[in-house]
């Protein structure tokens, strides 16, 4: 709506990189768009040009132009700038004018007896800009995509759902006024109260299992990065995103999942993120963890790929002590050893499920182990690409003294090079 | 084995045979019998098929769908997809689109190409795999269009025009569905100017769950939104067609009603003239079962040759007759592209059993007669004939009870909207015309042999005796023609009265000089509109006084679907006149509507609903139900539509959106029709909308009337066809059975000429009779259709109106027919060797 107000005439969208990348969540680089696919039908269809991380995937799933031509970026297009006031709760709802924004949840629960839960509950938006000569609820204005899964660790299950909607009549969104972002019933509610620590109750169902949780943050929201700016790799200044977490949540509530109920109470983290596209020409994924560690410190963790599989300086993070205060980790100071990988029979993909992290510059050495190997985030006949996010195990030290830990791993890229193989056309020919 | 071989050959094949013009006769009879079942059966299913096919194939497997008057509120769609239930919903704008490139009328859906996941059931589910196709307007278009990929496709909707992109091509599972566009609900509601409304929400509900979600629904909806188990609307139109399809079976199944007197007379005719033999074989050892089961053979393969070569002559009708029913179905019911003609199981089955059932029926009573015979009795003669005429006395008694009975019929409530009673009682009234038809056709011909012994001579009063003598046979065969007289006769009165009452209808009715509306109206309750502004710009014309306004919505009412219509009422008080045939003065009528007190209700409606005037109903409308006033009942003959008109200006508070289905236009006294006609389409140039003056949307409406009846025309045409071929055959019966008599006639004298006369006379004397017959029967049964079976399948009332030219036509036709008939059995007849034909004797 922002943009159609702003620029009446125009019915061109707002100009794209292709490749433009997110914060924690660069995207490869280096892609030329792809040449139209002819499906069996014989119809023409066009490809789904990147695969490689879940921003892009919104960028090729949606369809926004893989145009080069970033001059055409229009200046009221949301810029990420340094000093940026945050103000809640405004700022924990959707800023329109930035091309892509998201809400991640991610969280390890577990019954009274011990059954361990992972989940994500993730809400993405994406603006496109768009006009026209009457407009209806249903133009493409903004565009939003959704993940849930679950993890039944003693089960070894999976389960994983997306959606997508426009904005639509009351369809999707993610407003300040009615204190929801929500994708049909995916929703979260912002509790009024406490605005420093928001109680945020989590919903989501489909026909295999269900989620409902009550969020309670044990410390107040943390920006990362410096002056407000999350920087994603060490020399672009351009490559930049506001990012802002509550990195521990006591979580209670329930999970449903074949044909049972079962009350549930775990530790959660609460990802928000927003940027305008910026290019990222040498990356093809990255590999990102947030972690608590039952000392009360919390971590998040990240690092850019280049397509010889390694980071080089472009490691960085936050420490968040136990009293909220948050430290950032200078550009290397995080080193990521891939250890185990897990072969996906899906989709051929293959990823490090394992990891021993490094961050000497605060005396910390971990160990990290998936619950259970298969948490790829893969859907039939799914839009987003495919990535691999789960719940792990954390062991190791931390000055001295032996520490335990849960958290989320997320890696992205890895099933890139099955992208000639028809994953542009809803995945792996079996 | 053996034997019975042989009893078959001698008895039934020989003499088929050597008969085999007669053979061919019957068989044809049964062939066009089964064939018209045939056909119209397999026309009725692939009219049915074609909006079944679009309807239900784009529904998938929804459970609910949720619709409401002037749409729903697309809020609500909103609060149900936030609904936190393991629930799925289709949101749906649909519409009827004009292809201007070759004037075809397709339906139109909105779908939500992004966020709906049930799309896939569709079969090759459109995937906007860039959103950039949705900044277009795209469309997918169904096969049978035969647009391609990147195709241009200007459409027209309403007064909107839009060129679409062609994206894909879809074929939804299953066949014959007919031609559709898919657009994404942006586009529709733009192109259908239906912003912010939905028509139909499907709930899909999960696999397996017997849950009724109905409250749940209703919680978070408006309350003027109807929720119903999906595929109620093609339900509705099942059940209006069904009543329709029954008619055309009834009819169907008359032609086979003929084709059976037919078999039995033919039978008949072999049993009589094969006494002798029967005499013989019994005497010689075949029991009575065995003489009993090959007269039922006899019969059976009648029915089977003829059923068999029905199936492929039907097939072959079908094709005419998919169009001839398809045009009814357009115009009367729902615009439906007919599908696919499959000849399935059930129809050949049913066309077999009624072919086969209806022969081995008609055979039963000549086989019995044919197994009692005697082996003494060998050489007696013509004992059937005897017991006609003694039963003659007894059969005007039955033939009255039968009378009484078809009138008790009459006054039978419908039965699930079929009008059993109606159907009966013309078959009673058949049955009354058969068994009195004896005694009838004996005074009948001796006053004719005294009669025409003046004009024609001594050769026609033979001619009558002839007949007289051979009454058992020519009674049938008068009947079986009396029959199918009768069905055209009660046919053409009652399409002749419907047409008149239509056409005077219509002119009362529309009194504007011109109608302005859509060019794309998607025929009968599509909502094709224009804006109100059209209407501003007519009244602007020069020589316009008024321009009346009319809006109309679909309402379902205690479970039916009804049209409201939005009018001006004080304008059509002004210069229309509806006709009320119940309730108050037509002024207090008026008043009332004009006072925003309620509506008027059409015949239909009152008559289903049972609701008369002075009656409140309540109808689901904008925010919630409103009472309304029945003030008065009106003719209608638009269709078969239950409608209700109300004050367009009262219920626009309820129905807010001012856009018009149609005008109507008003000239001033004087002014210059070509002028005005000219003003007008400029008024409107460029927008899709058509001013037709009334004198042709008139002529359109009985063209439209005619195109309704063509099947009933053809079947006629055919049943008159059996008729005739049914004379043909009689005559060459009597000519075979009165040889002798012929040949002694030859011997005393009588010229070729004159035994050709005497059977053209005989020819005549049937055709007449069975013309007179008929034509009672079908007057009879005329009153029947029209005041029961039309009533009570269609809720029409038909005042009678006698078609007399074409009865004249009817009746001088069949006796010119009858006598042409005659012309091969005379010629048959003057071939006798009378010498040989007495030796033989």
């Amino acid at each position: 709506m922002a943009s159609r107000r702003r620029h009446p005439g125009r019915t061109a969208r707002r100009a794209k990189t292709p490749f433009a990348s997110g914060s924690r969540r660069p995207p490869r680089a280096g892609g030329e768009p792809r040449p139209a696919r002819i499906d069996r039908a014989g119809r023409v269809r066009p490809s789904l040009a990147v695969r490689a991380g879940r921003f892009l995937a919104l960028v090729a799933a949606l369809g926004a132009p893989l145009v080069a031509a970033s001059s055409e970026r229009e200046p009221e297009a949301g810029s990420v700038r340094p000093g940026y006031g945050f103000e809640f709760p405004r700022d924990h709802f959707a800023h329109p004018s930035f091309d892509s924004e998201w809400w991640y949840y991610t969280g390890n629960l577990e019954t009274a007896s011990g059954r361990h839960f992972g989940f994500e509950l993730t809400f993405f938006r994406r603006a496109r800009a768009f006009a026209a000569r009457e407009p209806s609820a249903w133009d493409l204005d903004q565009v939003w995509l959704a993940h849930f899964a679950i993890t039944d660790t003693r089960a070894g299950r999976f389960v994983v759902d997306e959606r997508i909607n426009r904005s639509g009549p009351g369809i999707a969104g993610a407003d300040a006024g009615k204190r929801r972002i929500w994708n049909g019933n995916w929703s979260v509610e912002w509790r009024p109260g406490d605005e420093a620590r928001p109680t945020q109750v989590l919903t989501a169902m489909n026909r295999e299992a269900a989620l409902r949780l009550v969020l309670e943050p044990r410390k107040p929201a943390v920006a990362h990065g410096r002056e407000g700016v999350s920087r994603k790799v060490a020399g672009d200044p351009r490559a930049v995103s506001h990012y802002l977490s509550f990195t521990r949540l006591a979580a209670t509530g329930t999970v449903a999942i074949g044909g049972e109920e079962l009350e549930v109470s775990g530790l959660a983290w609460m990802d928000h993120e927003f940027f305008s596209d910026y290019p990222l020409p040498d990356k093809v994924g990255w590999d990102w963890m947030s972690i608590q560690l039952e000392d009360s410190a919390d971590l998040m963790l990240f690092g850019l790929r280049d397509a010889q599989g390694d980071h080089g300086p472009d490691t960085t993070g936050t420490l968040v002590e136990s009293d909220g205060g948050a430290r950032v980790i200078e550009w290397g100071g995080v080193l990521l050893r891939p250890g185990r990988r897990w072969r996906s029979e899906v989709t051929g993909a293959e990823y490090p499920v394992e990891w021993r992290v490094e961050i000497p510059a605060h005396d910390v050495r971990l160990d990290v182990r998936p619950r259970i190997d298969d948490q790829e985030v893969y859907t039939e006949g799914g839009l987003l690409p495919v990535y691999w996010e789960g719940a792990v195990l954390v062991s190791g030290e931390r000055e001295g003294r032996p520490v335990a830990g849960v958290g989320y791993l997320e890696m992205t890229g890895y099933a890139e090079r099955f992208e000639a193989g028809g994953l542009g056309e809803g995945r792996v020919e079996p | 084995m053996g034997a019975g071989a042989v009893l078959l050959f001698r008895l039934i094949v020989r003499p088929m045979v050597r008969d085999r013009a007669r053979a061919l006769f019957t068989l044809s009879a049964v062939a066009l019998g089964v064939a018209v079942i045939v056909a119209v059966d397999l026309a009725g299913q692939a009219s049915m098929g074609s909006f079944r096919a679009s309807l239900e194939s784009l529904q998938g497997s929804a459970s609910y769908e949720i619709t409401q008057v002037g749409g729903i509120p697309e809020a609500a769609y909103g609060e149900l997809a936030r609904l936190e239930e393991p629930l799925a919903f289709s949101p749906r704008i649909e519409g009827f689109a004009l292809l201007p490139g070759t004037g075809e009328e397709v339906p139109l859906f909105g779908v939500d190409l992004v966020g709906d996941t049930t799309l896939g059931e569709m079969g090759g589910r459109p995937r906007p795999d860039s959103a950039e196709l949705l900044d277009v307007p795209s469309v997918w278009v169904s096969a049978s269009l035969g647009a391609s990929p990147g195709d241009t496709l200007p459409v027209a909707a309403g007064d909107r025009r839009m060129d679409l992109v062609v994206q894909g091509v879809i074929e939804p599972p299953g066949t014959g569905a007919g031609p559709f566009l898919l657009l994404d609900i942006s586009v529709a509601q733009r192109l259908l100017a239906r912003t912010g409304r939905l028509d139909r929400i499907y709930v899909h509900t999960p696999r397996g769950d017997e849950r009724d979600w109905t409250a749940r629904l209703a919680a978070v909806l408006p309350t003027a939104a109807s929720i119903l188990p999906a595929g109620t609307r093609t339900d509705d139109n099942r059940r209006m067609l069904r009543a329709f399809r029954w008619n055309l079976r009834m009819m169907s199944y008359t032609t086979i009603l003929v084709g059976a007197f037919l078999i039995y007379n033919t039978v008949t005719a072999y049993v009589v003239r094969r006494r002798q033999q029967i005499g013989i074989v019994r005497a010689v050892g075949a029991s009575r079962a065995m003489v009993r089961a090959a007269f039922l053979i006899e019969g059976a393969v009648f029915g089977a040759v003829g059923a068999v070569a029905g199936l492929v002559l039907g097939r072959l009708l079908a094709v005419g007759a998919v169009e001839a029913v398809g045009g009814t179905v357009s115009s009367l019911y729902v615009s439906s592209t007919p599908g696919e003609i499959a000849l399935g199981t059930g129809t050949a089955a049913t066309g077999l059993a009624a072919g086969l059932g209806m022969s081995l029926l008609s055979a039963w009573w000549p086989a019995r007669e044919a197994a009692g015979v005697a082996p003494t009795e060998a050489m007696a003669r013509a004992r059937l004939d005897y017991r006609v005429r003694t039963a003659s006395r007894r059969s005007a008694v039955a033939a009255l009870a039968l009378v009484a009975l078809a009138v008790a019929c009459c006054f039978v409530p419908p039965v699930d909207r079929i009008p059993v009673g109606g159907y009966l009682a013309p078959i009673l009234l058949a049955a009354a015309c058969a068994t009195v038809s004896p005694r009838l056709s004996a005074l009948a011909l001796a006053a004719a042999g005294r009669l025409l012994a003046a004009p024609f001579g001594v050769i026609a009063s033979v001619a009558a005796r002839g007949l007289a003598a051979s009454l058992g046979r020519t009674s049938v065969i008068v009947t079986a023609m009396a029959v199918a007289i009768g069905l055209v006769v009660s046919m053409g009165v009652t399409v002749g009265s419907f047409r008149a009452t239509v056409a005077d209808w219509l002119e009362s009715r529309l009194k504007a000089d011109f109608y302005v509306s859509p060019v794309a109206d998607g025929g009968r309750g599509a909502a094709s509109t224009m804006s109100e502004a059209v209407a501003a710009r007519l009244e602007a014309v020069p020589g316009v006084m008024d321009v009346g306004r009319f809006r109309t919505y679909s309402v379902r009412y205690d479970g039916s679907p009804a049209t409201l219509g939005l009018a001006d009422v004080d304008l059509y008080r002004r210069h229309s006149g509806i006709d009320f045939f119940a309730g108050p003065a037509p002024e207090a009528v008026w008043r009332a509507l004009e006072a925003g007190e309620g509506v008027i209700a059409s015949e239909l409606f009152s008559y289903r609903h049972g609701v008369a005037p002075g009656d409140t109903i309540h109808l689901a409308l904008g925010s919630g139900p409103v009472a309304l006033a029945v003030a008065g009942v009106f003719y209608d003959y638009s269709g078969e539509r239950q409608l209700l008109i109300g004050d367009r200006r009262a219920l626009l508070a309820h129905l807010p959106d001012p856009r018009l289905s149609s005008a109507g236009v008003y000239l001033e006294p004087g002014a210059d029709f070509e002028e005005a006609r000219a003003a007008l389409g400029r008024a409107v140039s460029g927008r899709g909308i058509e001013v037709t003056p009334t004198r042709a949307l008139r002529e359109q409406a009985i063209l439209v009337f005619d195109r309704t009846f063509t099947i009933t025309y053809a079947l006629e045409a055919i049943a008159m066809l059996v008729a005739i071929l049914a004379m043909a055959e009689a005559l060459l019966n009597l000519v075979y059975d009165r040889r002798s008599e012929l040949a002694l006639l030859r011997m005393h004298g009588a010229s070729l000429a004159q035994v050709r006369r005497l059977v053209l006379v005989q020819a005549g004397l049937l055709g007449v009779l069975a013309s007179l017959m008929g034509l009672a029967l079908g007057a009879a049964s005329s009153q029947v259709l029209l005041r029961v079976i039309h009533k009570q399948s269609f809720g029409w009332s038909l005042p009678l109106h006698w078609p007399w030219e074409f009865l004249a036509a009817v009746l001088a036709g069949l006796v010119v027919a009858s006598v042409v008939a005659g012309l091969y059995p005379a010629r048959v007849g003057s071939r006798l060797n009378p010498v040989e034909v007495l030796r033989a004797e």
